[in-house]
């Protein structure tokens, strides 16, 4: 948008508990405009917990999260995804039953306007929304490079293609911030290269990124700023030289999780 | 996402099958009556497979909005002297208002729970008819409920019905063809299968549960208003629990969330219903059994019966 640098989103104080648990404690960073922003952390730190109240599935017991200038708390998540940003899940949510192009035409609805009525009627406008949808639709999934596939049941696709499906989707919506929540789960060397160029691409359209990712050789590529959290808390932030060299990450987290370095 | 060509025939035939249908049937009230009958409630299956078919739910309310279509059609039509085709209108929208606002606290809940609040509503329509006797006549029912008249022509013998409620169904499956291929039909589907991941991706599913009810209600009415000019007498008993659950079968044995899937339930179990009245005492036995058998074995319906053998011979002629 218009100061490129400036701080799109800002979450302050941010805190969760769960009956006795506190699963996320004021938990502050920055996000900057146009940058690609990575949480890390070992599993259960509360980055998936941190993403659901920005898209507002949750609700903070605490904080705030300032967006575009105002605080975004307590929208529900269709608001929150009217006002510009987009996410994928960790455990992939496909529309079963409808087409890999629905599936993506459901996410251009919250930039549509025409009525039931005319929709029904199938009056010009109405018919002409509904062709913006599917054009719009089929160029997210050109993007993805999904677009052949795009008359297939969407729950046949392979589970890589099904990641690549939800970006698109999340796409679909316009988003000014996408959320990504481990995009490269599941996905072969060949695929998160790939992924690594299309994520690169988002960044290059001026999307802002939240990147949740346990590939580290992926984050240390592509991130602009990442934050460490740790049982909920935040331990570090910085670019990725400075996370790498950070001796209480390395403890805390990559000293303990030997697999992920 | 247009028809198919094969689709586009198929839908042809039946439409030109159903046109002549009756011309052949002409001389026998009985077969009129079944057919007209079996027209309305199609209708009125169409408005629970919005329910059932887009959203998962399920209604054993139906009843109470088809009693509303009937009883405030008869009403607008005897007490005020409205036209017949505007009063069908009238009280079908009614109805949808009704619809919605039951649709209201509803769609905040799920499951059998939502099960029970229309099963309440139901009752409480039924309850209210039987009881507002200024206005409904309670058990007495309305009487001599004029047939409908469309310019100088009185729609009145069992043929000429026959085709006004063919018309309608041609209407309430345009709609529910244009609805599954609009941007609500796949907000449905989406809140359907995924509410909080549809949510997410900026379908509000509060608005989008109310327009389905209020479509689902919209048609239930249409189907009473139809059933109180064609029948001429409505009283309370016709819109019970019995009804609703009828009309729950029709939509799961038809096929739920498809187009040809309540056209087939309905008339299916119109016409069974009245073969097995030959067997007297057995024939809810049978009956009841039959229905138990198609959910086991077939449970998408007869549909999803036809779309596997479908699937099996189109696999075949790959090989």
């Amino acid at each position: 948008m218009n100061t490129s640098g400036g701080a799109l989103i800002e979450v302050e104080d941010l805190g969760i508990r769960f009956g006795g648990l506190l699963a996320v404690s004021d938990v502050s960073f920055h996000v900057s405009e146009g940058s690609i922003h990575a949480l890390i952390g070992p599993n259960g730190a509360g980055k998936t917990t941190i993403l659901n109240m920005i898209s507002g599935i949750y609700r903070p017991s605490r904080g705030k999260i300032i967006y575009g200038g105002r605080n975004i708390v307590g929208l529900p998540p269709y608001m929150v995804t009217r006002e510009g940003i987009a996410r994928t899940f960790q455990n992939i949510q496909v529309f079963e039953g409808l087409s890999v192009l629905e599936n993506v035409m459901v996410a251009r609805h919250v930039r549509t306007s025409v009525n039931l009525l005319s929709t029904i009627l199938k009056t010009p406008k109405a018919r002409r929304e509904e062709k913006s949808i599917a054009d719009k639709a089929v160029e997210a999934l050109r993007f993805v490079g999904l677009a052949d596939r795009k008359d297939m049941d969407a729950m046949n696709l392979p589970y890589g293609q099904k990641r690549l499906m939800e970006i698109a989707r999340a796409l679909a919506t316009e988003p000014h911030l996408l959320l990504l929540d481990e995009p490269s789960a599941g996905m072969n060397e060949a695929e998160v290269l790939n992924l690594v160029n299309f994520i690169n691409q988002i960044r290059e359209k001026g999307i802002t990124v939240i990147l949740i990712e346990h590939n580290m050789r992926l984050v240390m590529k592509i991130s602009d700023r990442i934050t460490v959290l740790d049982f909920g808390e935040k331990i570090a932030e910085g670019p990725p030289e400075e996370i790498q060299n950070d001796p209480r990450v390395i403890e805390a987290y990559l000293g303990t999780e030997n697999g992920y370095a | 996402m247009g028809f198919t060509k094969r689709q586009m025939i198929v839908t042809l035939i039946c439409f030109a099958a159903a046109v002549v249908l009756p011309i052949f049937f002409r001389g026998s009230r009985y077969y009129m009556n079944l057919f007209n009958l079996a027209g309305i409630f199609i209708i009125l299956t169409f408005s629970l497979n919005y329910i059932h078919g887009y959203l998962g739910l399920i209604s054993i309310g139906q009843a109470g909005f088809f009693a509303i279509g009937a009883y405030i059609t008869a009403g607008l039509t005897m007490g005020l002297g409205i036209n017949y085709f505007p009063a069908l209108l009238l009280a079908s929208i009614a109805a949808a208002l009704a619809g919605v606002l039951l649709g209201l606290p509803a769609s905040r809940i799920g499951g059998h729970y939502f099960v029970l609040i229309t099963l309440a509503f139901g009752e409480i329509v039924r309850l209210i008819i039987l009881n507002w006797k200024e206005v409904t006549h309670g058990t007495n029912g309305v009487n001599n409920i004029p047939p409908p008249r469309l310019g100088p022509l009185l729609i009145e013998s069992r043929f000429a019905y026959y085709y006004l409620v063919l018309f309608f169904i041609i209407v309430t499956m345009v709609v529910a063809a244009s609805v599954r291929r609009s941007k609500y039909g796949r907000s449905m589907l989406a809140t359907k299968v995924g509410e909080l991941a549809a949510n997410v991706m900026g379908i509000n599913p509060l608005s989008t549960k109310l327009i389905n009810f209020g479509i689902s209600s919209f048609f239930a009415g249409l189907a009473g208003g139809l059933y109180a000019s064609y029948i001429g007498s409505i009283s309370p008993e016709a819109f019970d629990v019995d009804l609703s659950v009828d009309i729950l079968t029709m939509t799961l044995v038809g096929g739920s969330g498809t187009i040809p899937g309540p056209v087939i339930g309905a008339t299916a179990l119109v016409f069974l219903k009245e073969w097995l009245r030959a067997v007297k005492e057995y024939y809810m036995i049978i009956y009841g059994a039959g229905i138990v058998l198609i959910m086991i074995f077939m449970p998408y319906g007869i549909m999803g019966l036809l779309r596997r053998v479908r699937d099996v011979i189109s696999s075949r002629e790959v090989r």
